[in-house]
Parts: structure tokens; sequence; C-alpha cells
């Protein structure tokens, strides 16, 4: 594990050293003679992580002190004594990256979209996330980020992480281990605040501060998945808090919050403090009052309102190129409003730098064919997207809930879908066929084609045996005598297009199934499902190891925590101790067992790998989830004029997106 | 007021008697308006046009060579078929033919595009046996209009799944188009009576409507709907949803219809010709009926053939809230829907072909509506 080591001794010097070449040959603007090593020419030069090294590391190992090279921006605010140099900016211990391909040139606007600003289509927002520790672009490593390192304690109840000592929030005051714990122990552990305490910190959870630059988290239970939660997607919540500009808000530290925040007009010191702090960067820091609050990202916003979004850099940030430049290169970025219908055409215009966000899959010709037009580039990253449906087992209906709990019957509805037709028809033969398994390590290619097959023989087999009649329009007919209905509600953010319900209900039909198939809103469905008051349950997402290690939610009843729900009733009784509620059976018990354990196991250890097998196993036993297709790739859009942007791996919510791709190091290339 | 002047044209030109307007003078009113009518050339195409879509609402199944559902996997996303009758070698062919032809993904952009195979032929049948059906829901049959034999016609292309848009366009005129007559002629019918009592009796009655009208109108119409969406049934299929709404929509939407009716004759009430009637011991009905209504028909025509489009293209306006027509119904609305992007555009423009279909009915109401306003006062000039 890296531990800092002070560095105050060199710092005189570098400063000197700096100004020296600053007075000399003005403000430098590409990489200085002291080299430049990167991913793809490293020089020889041996990194603990990948990608990125820390400064005295490499000052170890290319025997030299690194000169820090002053943005030409700010050269006339540091001439002028508004802003300090360089490197007084940065800690005493940056964190040193290697770009990919070269050293890039500071400046450019990179335009961007997003369809408003409290959605979920700004990559923008997603990339300048900045968690203790983040995954390299394998998408398996932790690598430092914000902590220059980490230690566990051998049980995984206690993690101590090493803050970089003269880091600064971006209005120039220090960051330190009291950001940490006033986070912890005084908004997430807030009962005003969080009258439930938000997932995963519901495990118990406080942090304690060893010193200004060391502070320790610890947990009532084992937590090893930690990190793999902040690198993954918990990268969207930050575990610290601007503890000087949010304390005279919070009522511990200011008596007189409460006052003061009906007089601004809120009802409360809590809803002021909402305003400026939450746990989901859309809807606080990207929206007005966010321009007032510090931010250690590379980006600080500048200017909202309802058209665009605009970004400047953050003098302040914390990070490196090997050849000593401040980064990032990127001036500024203009985010616009844009109605997601008309991203084509403005894509097609070259009216943007980057897209990976929401992007539709089928949209993915027209935008091909204009590449050479819009001078971008795009590609096809796989994702894990996929929807999946649940049959609600626990439906209101005796008769349909018997039905519907019947494992052939499951099997059945799943032999029935033809997924090479759904592939073809709707997602340019670019999905591929599979059983609702999680895309994972300790899966196998059998589990992803259990009974993906398109048999419908079989599958009026399975229903024949169920007893379930043909009537004489050729729809079965249920023990009381009426025909088989599904209603089937959807909503077309979960689905994707409403093609798709039309299509399966069609086969299902030719089966004897009829499913009514009708829109209604996600808020709607999402109602209906805590209602227990839906015949099947979607989820867009497949499951997925990096989300799933941290959120087994979607493996256990209710199988979701935020969308359509399946087996309220189960949920409840689980959550009561058995007075409220139904008694599940006994496979959702058992997963509910595996569920309470698996989260405290160390990621990829026996014990894990055993219990994820044993989850997946009744599930493909019980067939709770069927699976349609998976694997829909994203397309990415990338500028041309970008440089340093690699190859996509995958493109998923639970990476953040783009954040594995380390935009601060993009540059417009000359 | 050219109702006023009309009269005064009536003793005009029965006074001139001379034989060549004999006919004139003794043809009753409906006659009159129907000659007039007849001059109005476009009010004829017009009248036409909607016989047409008449027909095509009443056996969809006969014209349609495919169901609405129907999917042809191998020509999904494809190009309308053109119709020859030469063919590549340039001869003629009388029977006329489609060519056959081969779809397949492009390796790079992935679209999917159709290739016309100029060696193969197939002539167009007329009475194919295809898909069974029940016409009028009582005859069994598979006789359709029009197909070929050992392949498919797609005359106005395919959709993203392979259905056909001639198909589903002729299947979505009927829908469409009796929906759109059901909303309007309950509003039509509901404001006509009860303005007409309100403007022509008058007094406590007026009253009494007048509130009713002004009671109903202060309904806020949102959260009205937002009720409905929780109160209709939900195993109602999109298509039932649709009609409960616009049957509604048109218990509402009267009440505009009723108001102007009323003012209307209120005015007329107090007119000599009015007076003049009543005098002579006509009955209220045939005073409303026979001399009020001919002498504002015009008004009542244009405000009936208004409603037609608005409620066509209202169609889709109400589906965020789970009201509106979407799929898997079929109507020109959600065809047209489904064109509503860039991607459509530009990969499958024929999407929009059922929007012409709109166009058209739009304008034939629009000019059946001229005329019909223009012959419903057959002695202006």
């Amino acid at each position: 594990m890296i531990i800092p080591k002070s560095k105050f001794v060199r710092l005189p010097l570098v400063a000197l050293a700096a100004g020296a070449v600053w007075a000399l040959a003005g403000p430098p603007t590409s990489a200085v003679a002291a080299g430049c090593p990167t991913v793809a020419e490293p020089a020889g030069l041996q990194t603990e992580f990948p990608h990125q090294i820390e400064l005295v590391d490499l000052e170890k190992q290319t025997g030299a002190t690194l000169t820090f090279s002053e943005r030409p921006e700010f050269a006339a605010q540091v001439a002028a004594g508004t802003l300090p140099p360089v490197e007084q900016r940065l800690p005493e211990e940056p964190l040193v990256v290697l770009p990919y391909v070269d050293c890039g040139e500071y400046g450019g606007t990179l335009r961007g979209f997003a369809r408003a600003y409290e959605s979920g289509t700004s990559e923008i927002l997603s990339w300048r996330q900045l968690n203790m520790v983040r995954y390299s672009d394998d998408m398996v490593t932790v690598v430092p980020n914000v902590a220059q390192g980490w230690t566990w304690n051998d049980d995984y109840t206690e993690v101590t992480f090493h803050l970089r000592k003269g880091h600064k929030w971006s209005d120039g005051k220090a960051f330190t281990a009291d950001d940490v714990t006033f986070w912890a122990n005084d908004i997430i552990n807030n009962k005003e605040i969080h009258k439930e305490t938000p997932f995963p910190w519901s495990i118990g959870m406080r942090a304690e501060k060893i010193d200004e630059t060391t502070v320790k988290l610890i947990f009532d239970k084992p937590y090893p998945a930690l990190l793999q939660y902040m690198s993954g997607i918990g990268s969207y919540f930050t575990p610290y808090a601007n503890m000087q500009f949010l304390s005279p808000m919070h009522i511990k530290y200011n008596p007189d919050a409460d006052k003061e925040a009906k007089a601004a007009g809120f009802d409360d010191w809590v809803a002021r403090f909402g305003v400026y702090f939450n746990k989901w960067k859309d809807a606080v820091v990207a929206a007005p009052e966010g321009i007032k609050v510090p931010t250690l990202e590379s980006h600080l916003m500048i200017d909202i309102d309802t058209q665009r979004r605009i970004y400047e850099v953050n003098p302040y940030y914390f990070k490196i190129d090997s050849s000593g430049q401040q980064l990032p290169y990127i001036e500024k970025m203009n985010e616009r409003f844009v109605d997601k219908e008309l991203w084509p055409i403005e894509i097609m215009n070259g009216n943007l730098d980057f897209k990976a966000q929401n992007m539709p899959v089928p949209d993915y010709p027209i935008l091909k064919e204009n590449e050479a037009k819009g001078n971008y580039t795009v590609t096809l990253p796989p994702s894990a997207l996929g929807p999946v449906l649940i049959f609600n087992q626990t439906h209101k209906d005796p008769v349909l809930r018997e039905i519907y709990a019947d494992v052939r019957f499951r099997q059945a509805m799943s032999l029935a879908i033809n997924r090479d037709e759904i592939n073809e028809l709707i997602f340019l033969g670019l999905s591929e066929p599979r059983q609702a398994v999680p895309v994972a390590g300790f899966t196998k290619p059998e589990d992803e084609n259990y009974m993906i097959e398109y048999d419908p023989d079989r599958a009026n087999a399975l229903l024949d045996e169920m007893g379930l009649k043909r009537g004489p329009d050729g729809i079965r007919l249920r023990s009381d005598g009426k025909p088989v209905t599904i209603l089937w509600e959807f909503s077309t953010q979960f689905v994707f297009t409403p093609e798709f319900p039309t299509l399966i209900a069609g086969w299902w039909n030719d089966v004897g199934i009829n499913a009514l198939v009708k829109e209604v809103t996600s808020q709607a469905l999402r109602e209906k499902g805590a209602a227990n008051d839906i015949d099947i349950a979607i989820e867009w997402d497949e499951t997925f190891e990096p989300v799933l290690i941290s959120n087994v939610s979607p493996m256990v009843v209710p199988f979701s925590d935020f969308t359509p729900l399946m087996g309220v009733p189960w949920r409840d009784w689980l959550n009561s101790g058995g007075t409220s509620g139904e008694e599940p059976p006994e496979w959702a018990k058992r997963l509910a067992e595996i569920a309470e354990v698996w989260p405290t196991l160390v990621p990829g250890s026996a014990k894990y790998t055993e219990l994820a097998r044993e989850m997946v196993d009744i599930h493909l036993d019980n067939l709770i989830i069927i699976g349609t297709v998976g694997r829909i790739p994203k397309p990415n859009v990338v500028s041309n004029k970008l440089g340093n942007v690699p190859k996509y791996e995958i493109a998923n919510f639970g990476y953040g997106y783009a954040f594995a791709l380390r935009a601060d190091q993009w540059y417009f290339k000359n | 007021m050219s109702r006023t002047t009309g009269a005064a044209g009536v003793v005009g030109a029965a006074a001139k008697g001379s034989p060549r307007t004999r006919s004139y003078e003794v043809a009753t009113h409906w006659q009159l308006m129907w000659w007039k009518f007849r001059r109005h050339h476009m009010a004829i195409v017009g009248l036409s046009v909607l016989g047409i879509f008449l027909v095509i609402s009443l056996v969809p199944e006969f014209l349609a060579p495919y169901r609405a559902h129907t999917r042809d996997l191998r020509y999904a996303q494809g190009p309308p078929m053109g119709i020859h009758f030469f063919d590549s070698t340039g001869t003629f062919h009388a029977r006329p033919f489609v060519y056959g032809w081969k779809s397949e993904r492009d390796p790079v952009t992935l679209r999917r595009i159709t290739t016309v195979d100029e060696s193969k032929l197939y002539p167009m049948q007329w009475f194919v046996k295809a898909e069974p059906y029940k016409l009028f829901k009582l005859f069994d049959t598979d006789i359709h209009l029009f197909g070929v034999e050992g392949s498919k016609v797609h005359l106005f292309g395919t959709d993203q799944i392979g259905r056909d848009v001639f198909s589903r366009t002729i299947y979505a005129t009927r829908t469409s188009l009796s929906i759109g007559f059901i909303g309007v002629m309950i509003a039509f019918v509901l404001g006509l009576t009860f303005g007409g009592i309100s403007g022509y009796v008058g007094g406590m009655m007026d009253l009494v409507v007048m509130r009713v009208v002004e009671f109903i109108r202060s309904i806020p119409t949102l959260p009205l709907w937002l009720a409905l969406a929780a109160a209709l049934p939900r195993d109602w299929s999109a298509t039932q949803v649709y009609i409960a709404v616009t049957v509604i929509l048109a218990m509402i939407g009267w009440t505009h219809l009723a108001r102007r009716v009323r003012g209307k004759l209120l005015a007329l009430r107090e007119e000599d010709f009015v007076l003049a009637a009543r005098l002579s011991g006509c009955s209220h009905v045939r005073i409303i009926g026979r001399h009020m209504l001919p002498s504002f028909m015009s008004y009542l025509i244009v405000d009936l053939t208004i409603s037609f489009p608005y409620i066509i293209l209202a169609e889709t306006a109400l589906s965020f809230l789970g009201l509106g027509m979407r799929e898997p119904a079929v109507s020109w609305g959600v065809l047209l829907f489904s064109a509503q992007n860039v991607r459509s555009l530009v990969l499958m423009p024929w999407l929009l072909i059922p929007g012409l279909f709109v166009i058209v009915a739009v304008l034939a109401f629009n000019f059946v509506g001229d005329g019909a306003r223009d012959a419903a006062d057959p002695y202006a000039k």
C-alpha cells in the first residue's frame, strides 16, 4: 500500500525552477523536454497501477525532479498575484497520469449534450465523478484517485484512506479528513437528512479522523466490496463533502441554521442543506445552485440556464501528466440541452465532440453513414443492457398467480420467444440472445443459453401438461374457464421500443396465451409494481457483476430496488420476519439468506463464487427472470479532433459510462 | 346577412316565372342544396374521396392484402415495391408484376438494404386466397382484393418489424375515421339539442342549461384525464380506451357548440320570418327545424368539418397519460407516431405515407364542408 511521504523540502526548489522557466520561455504549451511517458510508449516506466503513478515513484525511476508547468490561461492571473502558481495549487503529491498517446495541448471547448439538467443523459456529469478510488480502464483493477492509498484491517470492517497533503478545493481551501468525517457522521448518519440511511451505508458506517490526511471508515459488518462500489456505481456519490461550505447550513454547527433557512424561503434547514448537498449529482451540483459549491473535479460549472451548462477548468485539480503539465487539457466544456429526437441531426452536422450515454442502437446506421460529414467516429462498445421479463408470482388474481408460479409456464413463455428475430429486427443483429443470468465471472455459457431457443412445440407441450386446454379461438383456458390473459403494461423506457412487447405478445399468442400489451408511463408502472399490481415486471439492465457486488437486489425478492417489482408480499414477509405479507417459497427464502452473507465476502473468493453459483442455479431452476437479448451495444460518438480517447471496452451505468476513459487527459489536436 | 337576402331572393326568382326556372321554383330545399353543391367541383372530389374512405372502412380485410399484424420477416424495413408493366428488357406485360428482392444488412453501416432481383417477376393477381378473415364479422372468407402468388407485395413498404404499411394504413383508416365520427357526432347532437332548447325556449330553461354548460366547462381537463386513466378498466385495449375517451371528451366538448347555437338562436328568434312562422301557427319543432336551423346551417357545417380533422390529429396527444392510441393499436396517429424521428425519416421515409392519408382526409372534409356551406344557403348568389 502506498503511504504518503512529506515532500516539503523539494517544493520551494521546484517552484523556483518553474518560475525561471516561466520568465525565460513564456507559458509552455506542450510537453517539456523532460519527456512524456505514455500508455503507448511508457519509456521503461514501471507503474504499480495501470496508466498512473505517484510523483515520488516517478521521480525515483527517472532520477530527476519533475517540473510543473503553468496553464497559459492562468499566466496573467498568476503574474497579477490573484491566483497562486501551479506548484502551490497542486497537492504536494499530485497524481501523475500517463496519457494514452501523447501529452496534450491546452485549450479548446468540448461540446456535449444532454436532454435536460436533471436527466441521466449527461456524460459530462458522469466523467467528472471523483471518488476515493476508481477503476482502471480494464474495469477490474481498483486504482488510487482522490485517496493516495488505502489499508484494510484483517476482517474488512475498517478501511483507512490516505488523502493527499495540500489537496485543495476549487476555492483554494484545504481538503482534509474533516470533509470525510463531516460527510459520514453528520450527513449520511444524520437522521434528519436521511430518515433511512442510504444504500450501501445502511450496513452501519462511521468515519474517524486519524490526522489531517488520514481517515478511517468503520463498518458494523465486513464490507470488502467497498472499493468496487466506490469505483463502479458508487462513483456517482462522493464520500466526502465540503465542510467549510456546508457546515454553516447544518444545525449541528450553526444553531441558527433552521432560522436562516426559513428566512431564505426553505421549509427547514434540511431542505436548504439538501439543495446544496445531494447524493445524486445530477440534481444539485449540475443545477444553478451547484455553481457555488466548491469541488475537487477537473472542471467547475460556471454558468447554467435552460439551454446549456458551461464548465471551466478547475485551477486546483490534483492531477498532472507525466511531463508535469497540470490536467485537464481541455479548457471549457459546453453541454447543450437538446431534445433526444434531434441528437442524430446534431451529431451528423458535427455539433458534438463526445456522446455515449443514452444513445439508441437503431440510430447507428445513420450515424455511421454520416461519419465523414460530421468529422466523428462512431463505434459500438458492448454494454450490459437487455430487457428481461419477470412474471409476478404473487399476482392478486389467484388463478393467474397459480399459472405464473408454475415453472412450466415460465419455461414455455421463454421457449415461445424468438430471440433471433428480436435481435435482427430491433437491435440490428448486434445483441446476443441470452437467458437472464448476470454478466459475471461466475456464469457459464450454458447458463446464458438455458431455454433461449425458439421452440413453440415444446412450449405448447409444457402448457398442455399444465392442463391449459385451448378454447375455441385458440386461446388457452384457465381452470375457471376464462381465457388466459396477461395484462402486460409496459413503458418504452424499459423495453426500448413498443415493437418489443408487440413482437413477444404475438409469439405468445401463437402458443395460445393472450397478452394484452398496453403502454403506460414509467411512473405509473413503478407505482403499480410497488402495489403488487402488475403481471410482468420489466428490467432493462442486465445484472452485471461489478454492480451486483455492491447491490445484490436484482437477484433477490423483489428483484429490483427501483423499477417494477415482483413478490412484494414476499418481501414484506421477509422484512417483517414473518409477521406480515405472505410466506415465500423455499427458493426465495434461500436467496434472501444468500443475499445477507454474499455482500460481506471478498469478491472472487471461493465462498463468494460458491454462493453466487447457488444464486444462479436457483434462478435458472425456477426461471424467475426470463431473459431476451442482452449485451446490446451502445453507439459511442467521438470527434476526430479529440486526442487520447481510448477504445471503449464496455459502456455501462455501473461503470459510470465514460468515467474510465479518463476524460481529464483528452485534448484537442491542432 | 346572407340568410335574409336569400329569403328575399326567393321572392325575386319566383317573380320572374320563366319556364327555365320552373324546376328551380318547385324544387325542395334539399334539391336546391344538392344542385348547388354539385357545382362546387372540389366538394364533389372531396365527397368522392370520403366515399372511398367509407368503403375502405367497411371492408379493410378485403382490400388489404395482409392483416395489420402479419409480419414479413424477410422484407422487414423494406421500401415500397414498384408495380411494373415493363420488365428490365423492355417487354410489356399486360398483367402488372412486382420484382423479386433480396434483403441483407450492410456490413459497415448495418443498415438493412433491399436489392431488387430483376430476374424474378411475380405477376399481380386479383382476388387471391390468403389469410382467412370474417367479412362484416359474419362471413368466413379468405379472398383478398389483390396480391401476388409465391411472394409478397408491399405497396407502401414495411415497417421496423416487417408489417405491411399499406395493409396497416387500410386498417388504420377504419379506426381513425370511425372513432372521429363517433366523437364528432356525439358532440354535434348534444350541442345542437341543448343549445337549441336553451336558445329557443329561453327563460328558466336557458338559465338551467347555461349553468350546466358552465359547470361542465369549469371541470379542469388534466385531472379529469388522470381520473379517467385510473377509472377505465385496465384490461381494455388501447382502442377501447380511446373510444371511451373520445366519447367522454365529446360529452365535454358539446358545450362550445351549444353556446354558439344558443347565441345564434337567440338572435334569430327575433327575426321577422320567425315571427311570421309563429303567427302562421307553425309548431316549435317546425320553426326550429324548418326555419331557423337552415339559416345557420353553414355555420354548423364549418364547425363539423373543423372538428373532424382535430379529432383525427389529437389521437396520439393523449398517449402520455396512457389514454391515447398507441402500439399495438392500428390508427393513422399510431402509424405516424412511429415515423416521428430522424431515424425513420432517413432510413424508412415510406413510414410517412399514412400521413398523406391524413392530409387527404382533412382536405376532403374541408372541401366538402366548403361546398356544403355554400350549398346550405342555396338562394345566395
